[in-house]
């Protein structure tokens, strides 16, 4: 007997039988498709040059210092020096110096999500300098935090072993010690942002956290660079730049004064603690690092015009010719096209003219 | 009588057939399948690195036997190494990549020993193929640090604030300790020697 005419002599359905059966089918069907709509993560890799199909659009990032309402009389430099076990008091004396009644309370206000960036972009040990030094980037917090912001975020995007450079650089104890919160990038939180002509156009850029920030906060340290000259401020926003950035390589000077016009932060702090005077960025000897550099002491600078403070440092913690240094006058150009557009930022390169007009404060600590 | 929603309605019995229940069987053990795949996937998938540069991702790894045992006591050999061409060496060393370029690099093989009861008692080591001993002692030289202290390692060595840098037949060896200075010069140089005697 086959096993069809089988069946059909065990199985008698009624037509009430057949229509719940088939009502059934018909609900767990459409709830599987209502699940997998629900579920479907629509961003994917948005945002991703070169992906094929995509068409992702641009953002344009927040201008993080308009909010400032910084006077025009006070300084743009601030430089603390001091000894390494002193770095907290340092940094204060740093933010004190642009503001000497507010302090950190100038650039930070109650319920400000600050996103800090410092240079974590090395699994190496912050003794050689390769990497923002974290009782540096816990200074800042701390200050943040004093001055209520309400959230604190840190990030940087290492190329490899994220959580390595994050572990070995003292950057991440740090931030879990003080409360802070560690962003470590996902690929969905990249996009491409609004640059202009240039080879950062449409370049994927870490956008997610600087979308949820009210505030950004750069922490760099002062090295040699085998490519650039130097790594500084404006170097250290290349660290949230993401697809292959050794492609930008060859356009380094480009890339980076780029990086100066699309990136207006709050504040920007050059850590001079470990000074890298050669085989930068990775250096490895502790004899490629002298705490403060040419200043000889470990130092500290806070700075509002992140294009002067490179251009300081270089001269007096590198102790190299800023004239030479290329992409300081491409950013000088953009940034100055940018404030006739009506923004509100400073980006001169001539720390001299600052000098001259009191607007650079030192502070031994 | 069983019912459904209050209704009664007639289930003759056995009213499954055989082939009914292996279709039911398969679908059950496919979605099972299903649920542990993904929860596998879940687990193992290391999405924070993100493949916006998939070079970025875990490396072809080195058989932990490329780097000797140190033979001192608590010291662990790397539990894998990584291997970097010469296209991907700026994963690991970003800019300075360009250098090593100029010098024609061939690949830097990556590995960490550290101490087993101190996790923060590590010490990197970098390996530098160059291809030649030409390129190998120019690379050491272009990055020899003036006034170091010189150490019988190698084609020529040094070591500077505990760290230490040999050149041997086509390779640059980095040693770096995580603490500077002379808080574990010692194992710095053991793991030194013993990496310059596996180099030809």
């Amino acid at each position: 007997m086959a096993i069809g005419s089988r069946m059909s002599d065990n199985i008698q359905l009624t037509r009430r039988e057949c229509l719940v059966r088939g009502a059934g089918a018909v609900v767990a069907t459409v709830a599987a498709a209502a699940g997998g709509y629900l579920l479907y993560d629509s961003s994917g890799r948005r945002g991703l040059v070169g992906d094929a199909g995509k068409t992702p659009v641009p953002h344009t990032l927040k201008d993080f210092f308009a909010g400032i309402d910084f006077p025009a009389a006070s300084p743009r430099i601030s430089v603390a020096m001091g000894e390494e076990p002193r770095i907290e008091s340092m940094l204060r004396a740093a933010i004190g110096g642009l503001d000497p009644s507010l302090g950190m309370r100038r650039f930070i206000r109650p319920g400000d999500v600050v996103l800090i960036k410092p240079n974590a972009g090395f699994d190496r040990p912050p003794y050689l300098g390769a990497t923002t030094h974290p009782e540096v980037l816990r200074a800042v917090i701390r200050l943040c935090r004093e001055a209520g912001a309400r959230e604190v975020l840190v990030t940087d995007h290492p190329i490899e072993s994220p959580a390595a450079c994050f572990a070995k650089s003292g950057i991440g104890p740090v931030v879990e010690a003080e409360g802070a919160r560690l962003i470590v990038p996902r690929e969905d939180q990249f996009g491409p942002v609004h640059s202009g002509a240039g080879p950062l156009d449409r370049w994927p850029v870490f956008y997610e956290p600087l979308e949820r920030a009210t505030k950004l906060v750069g922490i760099a340290p002062v090295k040699d660079h085998n490519l650039c000259s130097a790594s500084m401020n404006l170097k250290n926003w290349y660290g949230l730049l993401g697809g292959r950035r050794n492609q930008l390589h060859q356009a380094i000077h480009e890339v980076i004064s780029d990086l100066a016009l699309l990136f207006s932060p709050t504040l920007v702090i050059a850590d001079a603690t470990r000074v890298m005077m050669r085989s930068g960025p990775t250096g490895g000897r502790l004899s490629d690092v002298r705490p403060g550099g040419e200043l000889g002491r470990p130092a500290v600078v806070a700075a509002v015009d992140p294009v002067a403070c490179d251009a300081w440092c270089y001269e007096n913690l590198l102790g190299r010719d800023a004239a030479q240094l290329a992409y300081l006058g491409r950013a000088v150009e953009k940034i100055r096209a940018d404030v006739a557009s009506g923004a509100q930022r400073f980006g001169s390169s001539d720390w001299h003219a600052y000098e001259h007009e009191g607007k650079i404060i030192r502070a031994n600590v | 009588m069983p019912t459904f929603l209050g209704r009664r309605y007639a289930r003759p019995p056995e009213a499954v057939g055989c082939t009914e229940k292996a279709v039911g069987a398969f679908i059950l053990l496919l979605m099972a399948g299903i649920v542990v795949a993904l929860g596998i996937h879940v687990a193992t998938n290391r999405d924070y690195l993100f493949a916006v540069d998939e070079r970025g991702e875990a490396r072809p790894e080195e058989p932990a036997s490329v780097f000797p045992e140190p033979g001192l006591e608590g010291w662990l050999p790397p539990a894998r190494g990584e291997h970097f061409s010469a296209d991907d060496l700026y994963v690991k060393i970003d800019g300075r990549a360009d250098a090593y370029l100029g010098f024609h690099v061939v690949g830097l093989t990556f590995g960490t020993y550290a101490h087993a009861s101190d996790p923060g008692r590590t010490v990197d080591v970098y390996w530098y193929d160059m291809g030649t001993p030409a390129n190998a002692e120019a690379v050491y030289r272009s990055e020899e640090a003036p006034g170091a202290t010189a150490v019988p390692l190698g084609a020529a060595g040094y070591q500077v604030g505990g760290a230490l840098f040999f050149w041997k037949g086509s390779s640059y060896v980095q040693v770096l300790p995580a603490r500077p200075g002379d808080a574990d010069a010692d194992v710095v140089l053991r793991i030194a020697q013993r990496l310059a005697e596996r180099i030809p």
